[in-house]
């Protein structure tokens, strides 16, 4: 009795240190440091608004048991409990607590969204393109992550940007994010299986559904059709399909965060389905190409847009080809010993031929390239804007045993009897 | 056993000639024709005991110099490949050479590298972080930290005029350059020389503006105070980062004070002639080191 006595009397403190505790464990998984890549995802893997939503938009259940159970784990507990989710665990939801203490307590917003919301990205997802599922709180946190990095684009800001306009929002009105907007919020809240069923809830419930339905469906149908940029972003190895990749993303940048050498960034163009999708560019800066052995990405994407792929299997993944501008390069234009994109080359896929001068000619042999831009990164030719021409894949490959064989030399000799 | 007593005779008698004659210090001064260029081709299987002798002749002929209190070691780890490949220096012989390095009491040593391949991967995969670990010798990635680039003039150079340099390398009070030798796509073959294009920051601009010239123009500019050669393995066809459909184990090292000598002992390895390798025909040309093997004085000496 003593013990409940204790527990009720500092029920608040309790609940303090335990979301401080998180928030700062939260924390220490976004900065990484000493822990593993896969670290931050810890963090939007406990989403099950992005679990589901994820699943819907796959059509599959996309992830690993291991992987299901932080997810699960919040669904059980709240079916049970309701919003200690969000009182006792969500980072996000820690934050803007905080301002919330000092709030004015001022309605600027009275309208309950968070069930449009909820409803609109479930029916969205159904419909194959989760369109706002980067409202979901702890995508927003890990999103955090990347906007401290000097290699996120502004662009980034703009779901980034959530933040802090709710942080100081949350200064007018308490919790405004959380209880009027937030979907996550919003399935907690209803998956809480005691709770009053009156005539008026009920009536609010299928009101949310229905217009969810009406919107989402046909905005996802409309955003999936519409708007491709010109040129295809350069998905990161494990994506499957452009359209089934810029689907399922939910811009968390866990993926970003996790890139070792930086080429993995936020897409600065695009059409709306593909807005701030991480992609590869490997223009950044020295270093910024998709190194060998690293399969970073592929561990923490929470979301499935990334697959998990091992070492070996990222080995052969394909994910774009690149190819010689022979009249910007240094050694077939400008006659020089260069090399350099050869001498980069991990997978041996440049093949020299020595021309009449003696001078040493590369070629991009096409099955054997990965696409890792190594070759993109260091070419010398800048002035000419690059002799290597890099071509992103929107259906990444697997390179075969045969591709590893070839070698475009015996390619033109067959060619050669065959015509 | 022969030859490194007479090696460490002849040391004694250059010296006592030098005290006898209170010669002024002219210690670089290749290519008088009375003095030789001494190299040391050490052969053996075992690369620990090859990397001991050499510090033994090393030791034997001065060390570092006086007083050596912070020594900095370029060695190649550039490359995210195991050590068998060939791709970068040997890690045993770092070992040893840090171990010995640091009994005959330099108290800091450090290795900075620009890595071709992202430092986390390739300095692990090197295996050399690890030894580096394990003598408290610290590695730095220069890919990450740019501000320890300096830009520096290089007045000799013909075609190379500036290059920015990480301070680690010009500050020190000895450098060490322990490169491993290798088939190169675009230098012929990579060795000492080539080496230094993992201590500045563009290398960009060398590829643009004639790699071999540039490759001297630097080596005018900058002479370590060793040169130590791993041709313990060497790949014979795609490099520099293999893995080489030929990769062919002479077991040998190659020591000397002159990097352009020992470039052009390790060519015999690469069945090329010193002459036709540009960069070692541009060195020798504007006199940073000899090539000709009858200026060199050329100990081999087996270890077993």
């Amino acid at each position: 009795m003593g013990e409940e006595g204790f527990l009720k009397t500092h029920k608040q403190a309790i609940r303090w240190t335990v979301r401080l505790f998180v928030l700062a464990l939260s924390m220490f998984f976004l900065i990484g440091g000493p822990l593993p890549e896969y670290a931050v995802r810890w963090i939007p893997a406990f989403s099950p608004l992005a679990a589901i939503s994820a699943s819907l938009a796959h059509q599959t259940w996309y992830v690993s048991l291991v992987w299901t159970l932080p997810a699960l784990g919040i669904l059980v507990l709240c079916m049970w409990k309701g919003r200690f989710f969000c009182r006792w665990i969500c980072p996000l939801g820690t934050l803007y607590s905080v301002p919330s203490q000092f709030s004015a307590k001022m309605k600027i917003l009275p309208w309950k969204l968070n069930g449009l919301l909820f409803w609109f990205t479930i029916c969205a997802s159904v419909a194959g393109l989760p369109l706002i599922l980067f409202l979901d709180p702890l995508s927003t946190f890990t999103r955090f992550g990347v906007l401290g990095q000097g290699t996120a684009h502004a662009m980034a800001w703009i779901p980034g940007v959530l933040i802090p306009i709710f942080l100081l929002l949350s200064f007018i009105q308490p919790h405004i994010w959380c209880m009027q907007l937030c979907p996550l919020g919003y399935l907690v809240e209803k998956l809480k299986v005691k709770q009053p069923k009156t005539e008026k809830s009920m009536r609010t419930s299928r009101r949310d559904i229905l217009t969810g339905m009406a919107l989402g469906v046909p905005a996802a149908m409309v955003f999936k059709q519409n708007v491709r940029a010109e040129t295809p972003p350069t998905m990161p190895p494990g994506a499957k399909t452009l359209d089934n990749y810029a689907a399922t993303c939910m811009r968390c940048y866990a993926c970003v965060k996790a890139c070792p050498t930086g080429v993995l960034t936020v897409r600065k163009e695009g059409g709306l389905a593909e807005l701030c999708l991480p992609e590869l560019d490997f223009d950044q800066h020295d270093g910024s190409y998709c190194e060998q052995y690293c399969n970073a990405c592929t561990t923490v994407c929470p979301t499935g847009a990334i697959t998990f792929l091992n070492e070996d299997e990222k080995l052969q993944r394909k994910i774009a080809v690149a190819h010689v501008r022979k009249g910007a390069c240094i050694a077939w234009e400008d006659r020089q010993e260069c090399l350099a994109c050869d001498e980069f080359c991990g997978y041996n896929a440049f093949e020299v031929t020595e021309g009449a001068d003696g001078i040493p000619l590369p070629e991009v042999n096409p099955r054997k390239c990965r696409g890792c831009g190594a070759c993109r990164n260091i070419c010398p030719a800048i002035t000419k804007g690059n002799a290597i021409v890099m071509t992103p894949l929107t259906e990444q490959g697997m390179i075969t045993e045969e591709d590893e064989e070839s070698s475009i030399e015996r390619g033109r000799r067959r060619r050669r009897w065959a015509g | 056993m022969k030859t490194i007593d007479s090696a460490s005779r002849r040391t004694f008698v250059k010296t006592t000639v030098a005290g006898t004659a209170v010669a002024a210090v002219a210690p670089t001064a290749s290519g008088s024709p009375v003095d030789k260029v001494d190299v040391w081709i050490l052969h053996g299987k075992d690369n620990r005991k090859l990397m001991e002798k050499a510090m033994e002749i090393v030791m034997a002929q001065g060390g570092f110099g006086s007083n050596v209190k912070n020594l900095t070691l370029k060695v190649n780890a550039g490359w995210a490949r195991e050590p068998e490949v060939g791709a970068n220096t040997h890690p045993d012989l770092v070992d040893v050479f840090l171990e010995k390095a640091k009994a005959s009491g330099v108290q800091e040593i450090k290795l900075p590298e620009h890595p071709c391949n992202s430092a986390k991967i390739a300095f692990k995969k090197s295996g050399i972080e690890q030894v580096a670990k394990k003598h408290k010798c610290k590695m730095i990635d220069l890919q990450k930290v740019k501000k320890s680039y300096r830009s520096v003039e290089i007045s000799n150079g013909r075609k190379l005029k500036e290059a920015e340099v990480a301070a680690e390398y010009l500050d020190a009070d000895a450098v060490v350059n322990i490169p491993v030798a290798k088939h190169h796509g675009g230098a012929t073959v990579s060795s000492a020389m080539k080496n230094w294009m993992g201590i500045i920051k563009d290398r960009r601009h060398w590829h643009r503006t004639d790699l071999h010239q540039c490759i001297a123009d630097f080596c005018s500019f900058y002479t370590p105070t060793w040169t130590i050669v791993d041709a313990t393995r060497c790949m014979m066809d795609h490099g520099p980062q293999g893995p080489a459909k030929n990769l062919k184990e002479p077991n040998l090292l190659i020591i000397s004070k002159d990097q352009v000598a020992a470039d052009a002992c390790v060519m015999d390895v690469f069945e090329h002639k010193p002459r036709d390798i540009k960069y070692l025909k541009y060195a020798e040309e504007m006199g940073i080191g000899v090539i000709d093997k009858s200026k060199m004085n050329i100990h081999e000496i087996e270890v077993g």
